[in-house]
């Protein structure tokens, strides 16, 4: 069997498990998913009030219609990247603090691959829909978006979800050592704040650090501005050191992955 | 032919450790206290094709960690360990596709879904195919009983269904080696039989168990040969019978007779309980004064109404040998 014909089935399956695990428990997934819906809006919400608002100005150089499209790249990247890749996270969170990750060292597969394919949350998906309805309403506001930026933008997009996996492998690999450490979601909630609001806002400075250190830009910001065809310099590094983070992020995850030891026996 | 061989396997790995007062406690947010943990001081043992190998010692003896190694899930800090011919911790994902495990204590079954569903996941990680997947479903659930019960919720399952469904989560890649640790934990004697069974039977069909357990009746009714580990060396390694021989060839005799009964004054017996004047257990040492003669002493000494005669039950050897820790001599 084909190594990519076997993955495919092993994503299939794992999605499957995960629509199972969903249909158990009906009732919490639907409560999960109108509170978590609830909680994306207040952002997008809150734009619309700056700008509703007489005694605000708004972001610099931004319009709402443009900061709502930005805001509804970071959902939908946000949708694509959490189910995919944070179940991982939660994954190594429970199975490193009870001594259950050998069970993930005796498959052979590649543990980070049997972790993601646990840690799939098919359901999770449907948060995408907040997001695209969200982007629909504010290109329609702005007139629709020009059909070239689309392709450039997918692209962009990928390297977004790229990077929130990069995140989700620094939080991963930190729990190896860092054990039953739940805080570590909070760490990516405080640095993901910046990512939903224009760059204007921020000194050129932190702008820099955002777009070429840690490329918090890219999730949101770069994405789109692709998107409304106003990228800027800081673009072109973004991409560089998005991959250059997902580089860092493996080669953490492959470090830190080596020095489990299991619980005791 | 030796299908694992493990020649002076050292592990040592630093731990920290703190008191339990409020000062100490607030002092290891800060600093801990590091210090180092030799779980294997240099153990070398082989294993054959088909053998059936309990592998015992007490709590923090380093069994664990051997079979972790042995695994590929933890690196040695010296020593040799092959098995199938593959290094378990260099080639861990070739090696692990030809074994299995199953952890009484840590469930491979997804908790909320079917086995089923855990089945044909393991079938996607495995990458089995459906025709041969299918057929080794078959037969696993039909050996086991548990056709019918694979399709309902894991979390509905007895104890005892959920094993047998963890045996089958190991077995369907059709592994040459499997390591049980603890299969039989909490199982009741039903069940305990259905398993016991079911590995007899692999066993035969010529896969390797190497089983871990502290139920000493999994020991005895399934394994030929023991290894024992005590603080990370190896105490004994050999059969069963030599086992039972290993503090001398004793045998516990329990004997009712029709009046009280006197010293009987012989080398090598004890006496180990006394229920009344007339009933006594004892142990005798065989090699000091055989059966005959002790049977011959009590019918001269008082009128045998009742005896029973058995073999020191391997729990207390087992015992002895935890006790003794790495002073003993290794059996040959």
């Amino acid at each position: 069997m084909g190594s990519a014909r076997s993955m495919l089935m092993l994503f299939s399956r794992a999605a499957r498990g995960s629509m199972a695990k969903a249909a158990a428990y009906r009732g919490d997934f639907i409560v999960g998913l109108v509170v978590a819906l609830l909680f994306e809006f207040l952002t997008p919400l809150a734009t619309i009030l700056i700008y509703r608002s007489s005694a605000m100005t708004g972001f610099p150089g931004w319009k709402m219609e443009e900061v709502l499209v930005l805001q509804a790249v970071f959902l939908i990247s946000r949708g694509i990247a959490f189910p995919l890749f944070f179940g991982l996270v939660w994954v190594v969170f429970e199975s490193v603090r009870e001594g259950r990750f050998e069970l993930i060292l005796l498959r052979p597969r590649s543990p980070l691959l049997v972790a993601l394919s646990q840690g799939l949350d098919m359901p999770g998906f449907v948060r995408l829909l907040g997001g695209l309805a969200l982007l629909l309403w504010s290109a329609g506001r702005m007139g629709g978006i020009q059909a070239r930026s689309i392709l450039p933008f997918l692209l962009m997009l990928g390297l977004s979800a790229l990077t929130l996996f990069s995140c989700a492998l620094f939080m991963a690999g930190s729990l190896f050592v860092w054990v039953g450490n739940s805080r570590v979601s909070e760490l990516l909630d405080s640095i993901l704040l910046f990512a939903q609001y224009p760059g204007s806002i921020f000194s050129s400075g932190l702008q820099l650090v955002l777009a070429a250190v840690v490329p918090v830009s890219m999730v949101a910001l770069f994405p789109a501005e692709v998107l409304l065809g106003r990228p800027d310099a800081l673009v072109l590094p973004g991409i560089g050191a998005s991959l250059a983070f997902f580089a860092l992020g493996l080669g953490f995850w492959n470090f830190m992955r080596g020095k489990y030891a299991g619980a005791g026996g | 032919m030796s299908l694992i061989e493990v020649e002076s396997l050292v592990k040592t790995y630093t731990t920290w450790q703190r008191g339990s007062g409020f000062g100490e406690i607030a002092k290891s947010v800060f600093k801990r206290e590091l210090h180092e943990v030799h779980a294997l001081n240099g153990i070398s043992f082989d294993i054959g094709e088909g053998s059936l190998v309990g592998f015992l010692g007490p709590n923090g003896a380093g069994k664990s960690t051997t079979l972790k190694i042995l695994t590929g899930v933890l690196h040695p800090t010296s020593g040799r360990a092959t098995a199938l011919g593959y290094c378990p911790w260099r080639e861990r994902k070739r090696y692990v596709a030809n074994i299995g495990a199953v952890f009484g204590q840590k469930s491979q079954l997804i908790w909320d879904i079917p086995p089923l569903d855990s089945f044909m996941m393991n079938q996607a990680i495995y990458a089995i195919e459906d025709g041969a997947f299918r057929s080794r479903l078959d037969s696993l659930s039909g050996m086991l009983g548990v056709r019918e019960l694979m399709r309902q919720p894991t979390r509905n399952l007895s104890l005892g269904e959920r094993m047998k469904c963890e045996f089958i989560m190991a077995m369907l890649h059709e592994p040459r080696i499997v390591f049980l640790d603890e299969p039989t934990i909490g199982l009741d004697l039903i069940a305990k039989e259905s398993i016991r069974d079911f590995i007899l039977e692999m066993n035969a069909q010529g896969v390797t168990f190497i089983l871990t357990t502290h139920d000493l009746a999994d020991v005895e009714l399934l394994a030929r040969r023991v290894i024992v580990i005590n603080s990370g060396e190896l105490v004994f390694d050999d059969g069963l019978e030599r086992l039972r021989s290993y503090f001398g060839n004793r045998k516990r005799i329990r004997l009712l007779c029709r009046a009280a009964i006197a010293d009987l004054g012989l080398e090598g017996l004890a006496e180990t309980s006394r229920a009344s004047d007339r009933d006594i257990s004892y142990e005798l040492d065989l090699g000091r004064t055989s059966l005959d003669r002790f049977i011959a002493r009590a019918n001269e000494r008082t009128l045998i109404q009742d005896m029973s005669i058995e073999e020191i039950p391997i729990e207390g050897v087992i015992k002895e040998l935890y006790r003794a820790a790495a002073t003993l001599p290794r059996s040959p």
